[in-house]
């Protein structure tokens, strides 16, 4: 079962896309920030991290950096809202692969982990 | 309403449990703005709450909250990059947001509809705005003819560097590819679809130029089209398929170039990499500068990260079963002790007392950490207040310094619930009545600006939560004028009543020492509510006043609703616990001292004339056949706000902790009864409701039309 970590500081999105990703056949942890994130990535070893941005302790940006030093593998997805393009280049330059928008759609958040996690 | 999906009710509480988090962190920094003016550090956090707020919104379908966290972001963050200075009017409209946000709040949570709209609050929000980018236009302006600077169709001219490169690549094996290519029209990030699949090529190949360059993309300088020129050692379909990867991306063009294409003898192509320049290390450290700054913030906000949430009904679940176990161990000591007289020094008796030993210290050990988690520091009540009494104070034009005081000590959670209300009463009623007007403060050579207290803090058993002013204090005559005017008390009653009990009557129902009902405290619900209400949670509360010094309201609350610390006493063969917190002292009288005025009997102590109420009467209870009245009563003297009974039982048993159980709904409301407990030997024991009985008593003698309430001897 492939394993992704999810990261977002608001327990309800963690919350509904826990449930989504569960119920198509994943296996899921979460992390609150990305300080979190890090330690998890280094214990858990998910084969897909989700990666909010905006997030109080440690950003996405700045944790899907660390993760890369970590990993040079690692594989991110970022969870952004609209209007953050921005900061989605950046994290693209960080090394996250792709990036899916908040609302997410069920659909679009499944297509996108499919084609990175299979 | 529309809810996305399969929106459970547990969902939804998240979702509500969350908002409130939110909606505090943004009141609380809103109100740091207004204080202490401009600051990136609050600024970034109502930032990133409104940010989250609008993403679970959005989530949960709330269309109108995620609107509005939207407005509001788009302000915060000209707000953070210090484009848009923060003013009244800011002030102002983020906390009109948060009162709009609040109401969306509880449309959610009542799943109904309100008549609470977004335009007028977005209308605001984007004045503001507007009023940033006037300041900002030829910025944009300029960004906005930017885009890519190639004409359509064919290929843009080359600089003659990058022609260089195209050569020097050429001179490697390598073949030049151009690329034709555009973003879904539906894309919702195009400027990050384009840098991935510039970021495509550059892994396919070496990019000679891109339109847009990176750079430009960066800027979000986007034209229709996505145009590359790179050399690549890969054939054609592999590139295709690497390139096709990038989601909401059309290839309409990939062709292998002709060698003569562009070949125009240049300069070596070295200085072509300044077109990926942005691939430079250097180009990524100013985004490092505020990750590092994180990182200090993460050592000071790492400690709430190991926290579950737990309902509070699972909290009481425990309590209660708690409370069960404790029973069933004094039942098992029993059967020990039995065990002990009936085969002494046998093995079997030992091995149970000592795990009877063992499981007293572990049951106790439970209660106490069940306890802890339910204890919360007040601060998550208090810092709703300081947004409220700026609006009193504002309405009421009057300046007020708010010193929150002990917000860390801890309360029961069911506690700090119930306590909110009647202290946003009390405060209302400080910078309303209390604190006097400017003009009347100066006069009494006071500074302009009042102080209201708020404080917390532990004394014994109990939590003592202080709202005190400096303001005028209350005059004992004002109060005895208006309570007879407004027919609560007799004038004679009025004269002859002291001090301190005058004060009490503000206590009463209708009654308010304001000359005029202000618009803010004084409607319908007065004082006596708030009574009542810290009554409910077995508290008190008492007034403190001193004339032109100002007046504290001190409420006095258990540390709990689930255990409290009681006075136990028995009629007939039941038990009744009683609040310590009420229990004013224990007394036994001879049948003489007992006298009847106006059909109510009473006693005398140290000159105050104390109604008696009878148990047994006041249950209707039944003695057995030839009982014999005893020469000696139990008299246990309750007061509560100031006003005193003494209950007659027939046994005093001692003081303890009882565990509280609610009477459940097929019992109902007993009068003078607030619930029941079980005590160690496994009987069932009630507790009194002793505001109630002294209630009683009180309508009693009223209709009666006894003067007692004076105190008169």
């Amino acid at each position: 079962m492939p394993k992704i970590l999810l990261v977002d500081d608001a327990a309800f999105m963690r919350m509904r896309c826990a449930k989504l990703l569960t119920e198509n056949g994943y296996e899921v942890a979460e992390a609150e920030n990305g300080q979190e994130a890090i330690q998890k990535y280094q214990s858990y070893r998910p084969d897909l991290v989700l990666m909010d941005i905006t997030m109080p302790v440690m950003d996405g940006i700045a944790s899907t950096r660390e993760i890369k030093t970590l990993d040079p593998n690692a594989r991110i997805v970022m969870v952004s809202a609209l209007g953050q393009q921005t900061m989605v280049i950046e994290a693209i330059k960080a090394g996250a692969k792709d990036f899916v928008v908040k609302p997410f759609e069920p659909d679009k958040i499944l297509a996108t982990v499919r084609k990175i996690v299979g | 309403m529309g809810f996305d999906f399969d929106m459970t009710a547990e969902d939804i509480k998240v979702f509500l449990d969350e908002a409130d988090e939110q909606l505090q962190v943004m009141e609380a920094g809103v109100l740091r703005l207004e204080k202490e003016g401009e600051s990136p550090e609050h600024l970034q956090e109502i930032f990133r709450a409104a940010h989250t707020l609008k993403g679970s919104s959005a989530t949960l379908g709330h269309r109108k909250m995620a609107e509005v966290t939207h407005a509001m972001e788009n302000v915060l963050d000209k707000l953070r990059k210090g484009k848009l200075a923060v003013s009244t009017a800011v002030v102002d409209t983020l906390f009109a947001c948060l009162d709009v946000l609040m109401s969306f709040k509880e449309e959610i949570a009542t799943g109904e509809e309100g008549d609470v709209t977004t335009e007028g609050i977005i209308s605001r929000l984007g004045a503001i705005d507007q009023a940033a980018t006037g300041a900002t236009a030829p910025v944009s302006a300029a960004a906005a003819q930017g885009g890519s600077p190639v004409a359509p169709g064919g290929m843009p001219p080359l600089s003659p560097a990058e022609e260089g490169h195209l050569r020097a690549g050429q001179g490697r094996g390598l073949t030049p590819v151009w690329l034709l290519a555009a973003v879904d029209k539906n894309a919702s990030m195009p400027a990050v679809r384009t840098f991935q699949l510039l970021l495509a090529v550059g892994d396919a190949g070496e990019a000679v130029r891109s339109w847009p360059t990176l750079q430009e993309v960066e800027e979000d300088k986007l034209g229709e089209e996505i145009k590359a020129l790179f050399l690549t050692g890969q054939r054609l379909d592999a590139v295709r398929t690497a390139l096709a990867g990038v989601p909401e991306i059309q290839i309409i063009e990939l062709t292998a170039l002709a060698s003569e294409t562009g070949a125009r003898p240049a300069p070596a192509a070295q200085a072509a990499a300044a077109v990926m320049a942005y691939q430079a290390p250097e180009v990524l450290t100013p985004a490092a500068a505020p990750a590092q700054e994180k990182s200090a913030a993460a050592v000071k906000g790492g400690k709430n990260a190991r926290t579950v949430r737990v309902d509070v009904d699972v909290m009481d679940n425990l309590m209660s079963l708690v409370g069960e176990l404790v029973i069933d161990r004094t039942r098992l000591l029993q059967v020990l002790t039995r065990l002990e007289t009936e085969r002494e020094g046998d093995d079997m008796a030992q091995v149970m007392s000592g795990a009877l030993a063992h499981i007293g210290r572990m049951t106790s050990d439970l209660q106490d950490e069940i306890q802890r988690a339910r204890m919360l520091p007040v601060d998550n009540l208090f810092r709703k207040f300081p947004r409220m009494v700026r609006d009193v104070a504002q309405k009421a034009v009057k300046e007020i310094e708010f010193v929150i005081l002990g917000e860390e000590t801890e309360l029961d959670r069911s506690v700090i619930e119930e306590i909110g209300d009647p202290l946003m009463h009390l405060l209302r009623n400080s910078v309303d009545h209390g604190v006097e007007p400017a003009g009347d403060r100066l006069r009494a050579g006071k500074p302009a600006k009042g102080t209201v207290t708020l404080e917390a803090f532990h004394e014994e058993n109990y939590i003592i939560i202080s709202v005190r002013d400096d303001g005028r204090g209350m005059d004992p005559q004002r109060i005895r004028t208006s309570a007879v005017r407004k027919g609560l008390i007799t004038e004679d009653a009025a004269r002859r009543m002291p001090d301190h009990e005058v004060i009490n009557l503000v206590w009463a129902p209708g009654f308010s020492t304001a000359e005029q009902v202000s618009d803010i405290s004084g409607r319908g619900v007065g004082l006596d509510v708030v009574q009542k209400n810290i009554e409910k949670l077995n508290g008190s509360v008492e007034i403190r006043t001193e004339v032109g010094k100002g007046t504290e309201f001190r409420v006095k609350l258990p540390l709990t609703l689930a255990i409290i610390r009681s006075l136990q006493v028995q009629v007939l063969d039941t038990t009744y616990c009683m609040p310590l917190s009420s229990v004013v002292e224990t007394d036994r009288i001879p049948v003489s001292a007992i006298q009847t005025v106006r059909q109510r009997e009473v006693i005398v102590k140290r000159g105050e004339v104390i109604p008696i109420l009878r148990l047994i009467e006041a249950f209707e209870l039944e003695r057995p056949e030839g009982y014999v009245e005893p020469d000696e009563y139990f008299v246990v003297i309750v007061s509560v706000m100031g006003k005193q009974i003494g209950i007659v039982v027939d046994t005093l048993i001692g003081e303890g902790d009882v565990v509280i159980k609610p009477l459940g709904t097929f019992i109902g409301d007993v009068p003078g009864i607030s619930g029941a407990t079980i005590m160690g030997d496994g009987d069932v024991a009630i507790i009194l409701d002793i505001s109630s009985l002294i209630n009683t008593v009180k309508a009693e003698l009223n209709r009666t039309g006894s003067e007692l309430n004076s105190g008169r001897r």
